[in-house]
């Protein structure tokens, strides 16, 4: 009997253990069946975030408010204001890199008065010598290199007079970049971009010609000294058709219902029996100029250089940064502006400019930046003191004024002396504070009875701005 | 222009001055992974024997250290590969210097494979191969007939750069490679995937084995050892690397000064690198 439950018990437990080893192979295909699904889910993930990582973010919040020292400034550009408060950049900026060569910027900005696009445009490297690139799109214009050098790490609030206020105001303009950086030995210290955009910044009316506009950077770092030195030399060439209002006045007068923005200037053959104004404006009485499609040009070259030294040598110092940047030549602007015309229909006055700045910055610490810089701006060279702005009665009516050489506050020279300390509160925040003293050239021939406009002395226009950055 | 006006920055030429000479014993080092451990040591060394000084180490991979020292929260990074030209540029921007580059160790990159492989040493050649994805399967290197499973560094490792650039010539990885996130990860995985392949530095060889590199098909194995790496023979020698933003200072400098010392450098063999001089 015992042997009996003996052989029965085996049988049951054979059957049980055949059961488990089934069971156990069935789920261990199980188990493969899934990891395998698990590593295809894992690999069409890493593909997922493999293109998601080349997406880049970036962003910059640049709130600052201003402090008008003077009340002349106050009393007359800003009603009552004598604080004044805005977003000065609000930047999202995306790029994303292909990772075979090409990528795609843009870039907006959004503040209190509106979006604007900064940079659309594409890049492409080419693959075989990898020393070519082509860059097209909206984007910086390649001159000097404070337009290029990013708001967010630039030590000073605010470009030179000359940058901001003058034929680069805006900074970006639509067209190709042509890039070169040779990888061969001793070259490669080498940048140069040659560049043709529209000439018109972001103006949508464009006309002929396009400006040429050339950069070439050498940059050279001694490591063992801590000193890094960059040169550089730029060229911008332009010429801007005189088409100005009046010529499209005097075709909307003979062609009955033409405007001048419905009545193409190329297209009305009326038109080119009607001379035009321009006005050059280098001291001389005879100032005012006529000729219908007379091209002005404006051709500057500039050069620039940047040195940067470890002073960590002498105690509670950091690093050291010493730039400059000089631009002349020949600017095309307005009556009221030293701005590159943004119409067609604009009257275009030529200047012979002289600009130039030099900046020293001295980090202490890890997180404090104090900063010096000179910045003069002289928009038109060939005329100085009482010449500028200078006028004769009317004959026609002894109470209005008349200029004699076509010249206004718009080229009186003008210097700066700016004082600034920056904070970097921690990887992302920036609290920053500025005094601008700002000088201007005097002139007898601008007398005013408002503080603000009275050049006959220096313009009571000097302000601090204290600024705070968040960027990521 | 009115002088007087400039006593407006008087105080803030105070304040700058105030913040500029702050100081503090506590150091900071953050980067490599592969030097994790060595950081470690080194500064419970350093502790132990300068109880004033505190010394805080974290690893993120040497991307992730060059972004901290270049945004200033770091006063060391630790880097096992040198700094590109482009992150040099941001650190000028910002501090208007070019970094201070201190050679701190030198390792010899090391494949690792499972210690039941059979297969003791592999090319250049091959070894690109298995990373770019054109080699699939150990039989190819003289194993068994296994597909091969592919363990590498995610891309902010300083490791995973040096090892692009020296191995694949700058090619990218085999999309089924594993990215792990640190080089005990990538030593984990293989020491219990019997068809695995990884790489990584040598002080974190436990549990694998480290395979021979041969330069061409008719060279002989070279394996890393004090020898090799010290006379460069082995061909995937490295430096590693300490940055700091500006010339060290301070703590700073008394700490570095400690590590490129005998006692600092003798921690570095112990952990299993070698002496960077």
């Amino acid at each position: 009997m015992e042997s009996k439950i003996l052989a029965l018990s085996l049988i049951l437990a054979g059957i049980a253990s055949a059961q488990t080893v089934g069971e156990v192979k069935e789920l261990a295909e199980a188990t493969e069946g899934k990891l395998t699904s698990l590593e295809e889910n894992y690999l069409e993930t890493k593909t997922t975030v493999a293109g998601l990582a080349k997406l880049k973010i970036s962003g910059l919040a640049q709130v600052q408010g201003q402090y008008y020292l003077d009340t002349g400034l106050v009393s007359s550009s800003r009603t009552q204001q004598q604080t004044y408060f805005r977003v000065r950049r609000g930047r999202l900026k995306a790029t994303y890199d292909a990772g075979n060569g090409s990528s795609f910027v843009t870039q907006y900005n959004i503040n209190e008065t509106g979006l604007s696009a900064q940079d659309i445009y594409f890049k492409w490297n080419e693959p075989w010598l990898k020393t070519f690139s082509v860059q097209a799109g909206l984007q910086d214009i390649p001159f000097g290199y404070e337009i290029g050098y990013s708001s967010s790490t630039m030590e000073w609030l605010e470009r030179s007079r000359f940058v901001s206020n003058a034929m680069f105001a805006g900074e970006k303009d639509v067209g190709f970049v042509l890039g070169a950086t040779p990888k061969v030995s001793g070259l490669d210290v080498v940048e140069a971009k040659v560049a043709l955009m529209s000439g018109w910044g972001l103006a949508t009316n464009q006309a002929d010609p396009k400006a040429l506009i050339g950069r070439l950077a050498a940059g050279k770092n001694f490591l063992d000294a801590g000193v890094g030195v960059k040169i550089g030399a730029s060229y911008y060439m332009e010429s801007f058709v005189n088409q100005v209002a009046p010529v499209a006045a005097k075709a909307a007068t003979k062609y009955k219902n033409a405007t001048l923005a419905s009545t193409p200037l190329d297209s009305v053959a009326a038109v080119k029996e009607v001379t035009s104004d321009y006005y050059v404006v280098d001291g001389s009485t005879n100032f005012k100029k006529t000729g219908f499609r007379e091209e002005l040009d404006a051709n500057l070259i500039g050069a620039d250089f940047q040195m940067t030294a470890d002073l960590s040598m002498i105690p509670g110092l950091a690093g050291a940064k010493f730039s400059g940047e000089m631009y002349t030549g020949t600017a095309v602007g307005l009556a009221g502006s030293n701005k590159r015309p943004a119409a067609i229909t604009d009257a275009l006055y030529q200047r012979d400019l002289l600009a130039w700045y030099a900046a020293y910055v001295q980090n202490i610490g890890k997180s404090v930046q104090t900063v010096v810089r000179y910045d003069v701006y002289d928009p038109n060279t060939s005329v100085s003191g009482d010449e500028v702005g200078a006028w004769k009665p009317d004959p026609k009516d002894a109470k209005k004024k008349v200029s004699t050489n076509g010249t206004s506050k718009t080229d009186l020279q003008y210097s700066t002396l700016y004082l600034g300390l920056n904070v970097f509160l921690n990887g992302s925040t920036k609290l920053s504070i500025g005094y601008d003293l700002v000088s201007n050239e005097t002139s007898n021939s601008l007398k005013s009875t408002e503080a603000i406009s009275d050049f006959s002395k220096d313009a009571e226009d000097d302000f601090v701005t204290v600024r705070g950055q968040f960027s990521f | 222009m009115n002088l007087s006006k400039l006593k407006f920055l008087a105080p803030l030429g105070i304040a700058a001055a105030l913040m500029g000479a702050s100081n503090t014993e506590t150091i900071t080092v953050k980067g490599s992974d592969t030097m994790v451990i060595m950081a470690q040591r080194w500064a419970e060394a350093y502790m132990a024997k300068h109880p004033g000084t505190s010394i805080q180490v974290t690893g993120g991979g040497s991307g992730t250290g060059i972004s901290a020292l270049i945004n200033g929260t770091t006063d060391i990074c630790n880097s096992s590969r040198p700094m590109k030209s482009a992150e040099r540029a941001k650190l000028q921007e910002r501090y208007a210097t070019l970094g201070i580059e201190i050679k701190s160790a030198k390792d010899g990159l090391s494949v690792y494979v499972n210690e039941a492989s059979p297969v003791k040493d592999i090319t250049l050649d091959n070894l690109r191969d298995v990373y770019l994805g054109k080699i699939t399967n150990w039989k190819q290197l003289g194993g068994p007939d296994a597909k091969i499973i592919v363990y590498g560094r995610e891309n902010n490792s300083g490791t995973y750069a040096f090892f692009k650039d020296h191995v694949l010539s700058g090619k990218d990885y085999v999309a089924s490679m594993q990215s792990m996130p640190g080089t005990a990860a990538v030593v984990n995985a293989v020491s219990k995937d019997p068809n695995g392949i990884g790489y990584g530095g040598m002080a974190y060889a436990k549990g694998i084995r480290i395979i021979g590199i041969r330069k061409a098909a008719g060279a002989a194995a070279v394996e890393p050892t004090a020898a090799t790496v010290g006379n460069g023979s082995y061909p995937l020698s490295r430096y590693l690397y300490m940055y700091t933003s500006k010339r060290p200072s301070g703590a700073v400098k008394e700490y570095i000064d400690w590590i490129l010392s005998p006692e600092g450098q003798a921690i570095a063999t112990q952990v299993g690198y070698f002496p960077a001089r």
